[in-house]
């Protein structure tokens, strides 16, 4: 079975590029979101496997909702993104629970993997 | 007819009616009383006789030298009918025997502007005459002088002739006598707490006066219900007392001419104004001549509308009904400045005048000088403005940056890599080719947008602080750095972006001119000021005016009241160190 995907960001074009090409990788792609809100309901209505998760959300960052869905005991791996690359996010890279940070530029299914498979 | 003339016609005819009242009482013998006792009265009221000439020849508007005469007139009124014995005398006597004590508490309290402000003072001063005047009544129409030996007819107004309510009345007048007493004490005394020190300067006499006749009149009184004290003792204690009394109007005089001040004191502050008084000395230099320390010194900046003390201050004007009052300064019709000074000095306007004419040159110089000074507040505020707001539109730009174009190249790369993953096997080699070069561009562009947008305001700085930028920027130099230190907590965000500018500019010149091997960073935030130092083992020589990028940064940082410092001595390195105030 493949592993589903909550797309989480603001722009819908990019949720749009990203859901093609996921689906094209073989992934299955369960639902989208635009908010922080919103994304922490889907996750808890879909329990995807991974969240694909922008950091900079127009109501609560990435990092709270990594920290609410950790917390939670959700069981989705959470993959930080941002069309910033992970230096202008030191500390609270770090400090986050997220299994790993991909610029935006560089998502594709041989990163994902690179992170999942570190994660087994 | 001039007011001297007035007035020392005035004085002539009182001097000259005192005289032939003397006389008259000496011819007329001066039967049960002592002359010892004569001698005294005549002093008293001649003394505040005098007092009060002076005081109405010195201050002719002020009402304080016709209160004294009228004191003076009062008591001798009072005392002529010891010796002139007549049903008239007598009557009158016991009536007006204390109106010259009710014009002494109108003094007090009326004292020193000679009008009475307080509406409380006021009720106590009236209430000081109707205890003269209507208390000695109350007594008179009961007072059988015949219980004390006199003949029946001298009491003129003996209505109901009655020893027992007489000494009723008595006693319930001079209790009356004994609360009103207090309770004027105790408003002078709180009138003196509340007393800036020149107004204390100038009731100071007078409070020492009253107080030294008041405790004189207390061992009168015990003396002279002492049967065993000798009569030598009494005649002593009488005239100590009489001798106090006499001082009472040369307190209201000493008073009055203080508050007019010397003129010699103005004389003093020409001379010292000849030396060049250092700039903010002129406040000090006047507080003292005017004897008042909460002067204050404005200067009128014609380009503000507003005065200003010596630091550029803007000096806010007393409002109506405060203790302080004002005074306009002016130079050929124009306002120059400002004094704002106790209020009690209003009764010395041409002081102040004079005062203010022998400021002129000085005051002149120092407003000028406070003007460049107020001019110079002014122009660090808006420049530490310009800073602001241009860090604000860099955040700005930065962001833009970063939503727009770059969200949109991200889009293009993704479906790039879309199409790539959807070419069927065994296409167009130079299809693959050409999405593959575009595939490189894009991403090549991405990264100079993302340094372009670095470079702009980097998003870590505003995201994370100063620490996480200073080890960002680290990581991208080009040669080893070492991170010392950085502060622990945010700082202000125009002195974060300020420290990490200085730090970014001195890596780029170290990297560019010092042929270093490694270089080390300290910044720490000690004492509300941030410390930032960058220092390497180059060839050190460096010039500190040479390039705009240093010159520019040492712009930014003394906006923010800071200043940068480069020792760069050939062979020995470099070492860059900024010093910004970050008050928290």
């Amino acid at each position: 079975m493949s592993t589903t995907v909550l797309i989480v960001d603001d722009h819908a074009s990019f949720r749009s590029f990203a859901r093609s090409l996921l689906q094209a990788e073989g992934y299955t792609v369960v639902g989208e979101a635009g908010d922080g809100v919103s994304a922490l309901s889907e996750a808890r209505r879909l329990r995807p496997d991974l969240v694909l998760l922008d950091i900079q959300l127009p109501d609560i960052s990435g990092f709270e909702v990594t920290r609410q869905l950790t917390a939670e005991g959700n069981g989705a791996a959470v993959v930080l993104i941002s069309s910033r690359d992970a230096s202008d996010y030191r500390r609270r890279l770090a400090g986050s629970r997220a299994r790993g940070f991909i610029a935006k530029s560089e998502l594709s299914a041989a990163s994902l993997g690179a992170i999942l498979g570190a994660g087994r | 007819m001039s007011r001297r003339l007035l007035t020392g016609l005035t004085a002539a005819g009182l001097v000259g009616l005192l005289i032939t009242l003397s006389v008259a009482v000496f011819i007329h013998g001066y039967g049960p009383v002592p002359w010892w006792r004569l001698t005294l009265d005549l002093g008293v009221g001649s003394s505040f006789l005098g007092a009060g000439l002076i005081a109405w020849w010195r201050r002719p508007k002020n009402h304080v030298g016709r209160l004294l005469v009228a004191a003076g007139f009062a008591f001798l009124v009072g005392a002529a009918p010891n010796y002139v014995q007549s049903p008239l005398t007598y009557t009158v006597r016991w009536l007006e025997s204390s109106v010259y004590l009710a014009i002494l508490v109108q003094l007090l309290f009326a004292f020193p502007s000679g009008r009475i402000s307080s509406r409380l003072e006021r009720f106590l001063s009236t209430a000081a005459y109707a205890d003269a005047v209507l208390g000695s009544l109350s007594t008179l129409i009961f007072l059988d002088p015949r219980s004390r030996g006199l003949p029946a007819g001298l009491n003129l107004l003996l209505l109901f002739p009655n020893q027992r309510l007489f000494s009723l009345a008595d006693s319930a007048l001079t209790s009356i006598t004994v609360a009103l007493t207090l309770v004027i004490i105790a408003v002078f005394v709180q009138r003196w707490g509340r007393a800036s020190a020149p107004a204390r300067r100038i009731i100071a006499p007078v409070g020492w006066s009253l107080a030294l006749a008041g405790l004189a009149f207390v061992v009168d009184t015990i003396v002279s219900r002492q049967p065993s004290v000798p009569s030598w003792g009494h005649v002593a204690t009488a005239v100590a007392q009489t001798g106090a009394v006499m001082l009472v109007p040369l307190g209201f005089l000493v008073g009055l001419l203080r508050s007019q001040l010397a003129r010699s004191a103005v004389g003093d502050l020409v001379i010292d104004l000849g030396e060049t008084p250092q700039p903010g000395q002129l406040r000090e230099m006047l507080a003292h001549t005017l004897r008042d320390p909460s002067l204050k010194l404005g200067y009128w900046i014609a380009e503000m509308g507003a005065y200003v003390d010596a630091a550029g201050t803007p000096v806010k004007l007393p409002e109506e009904g405060s203790s302080q009052a004002v005074a306009m300064l002016q130079h050929e019709g124009e306002p120059v400045g400002v004094l704002i000074h106790d209020a009690a000095l209003i009764e010395e306007p041409r002081l102040v005048e004079a005062v203010a004419a022998a400021t002129g040159l000085a005051l002149q110089n120092e407003r000028l000088q406070a003007a460049l000074r107020a001019q110079l507040e002014e122009i660090r505020a808006s420049r530490s403005r310009i800073v602001e707001a241009a860090d604000a539109e860099r955040r700005r730009i930065e962001r833009d940056l970063h939503d727009g174009a770059q969200q949109r190249l991200v889009g293009i790369s993704l479906a790039l890599q879309l199409a790539n993953s959807r070419l069927a096997p065994g296409a167009d080699p130079e299809v693959v080719e050409a999405l593959k070069q575009a595939s490189q561009e894009l991403s090549s562009a991405l990264s100079e947008l993302r340094e372009l947008g670095h470079g702009i305001h980097p998003a870590i700085l505003t995201e994370e602080g100063l620490g996480p930028a200073l080890e960002s920027l680290v990581e991208r130099a080009s040669l080893p750095v070492t991170l010392k230190t950085v502060p622990t907590r945010r700082l202000p965000a125009p002195v974060e972006a300020a420290a990490y500018f200085v730090v970014s500019e001195a890596l780029a010149n170290v990297a560019k001119y010092s042929r270093a091997s490694c270089a080390t960073i300290i910044a720490s935030a000690v004492d509300g000021r941030l410390l930032v130092e960058v220092s390497d083992d180059g060839i050190g020589g460096a010039d500190a005016t040479r390039g705009s990028g240093l010159r520019g940064l040492a712009d930014r940082v003394a906006a923010l009241d800071g200043s940068i410092r480069i020792e760069s001595v050939a062979g020995k390195g470099t070492t860059i160190r900024a010093e910004i105030p970050c008050a928290s």
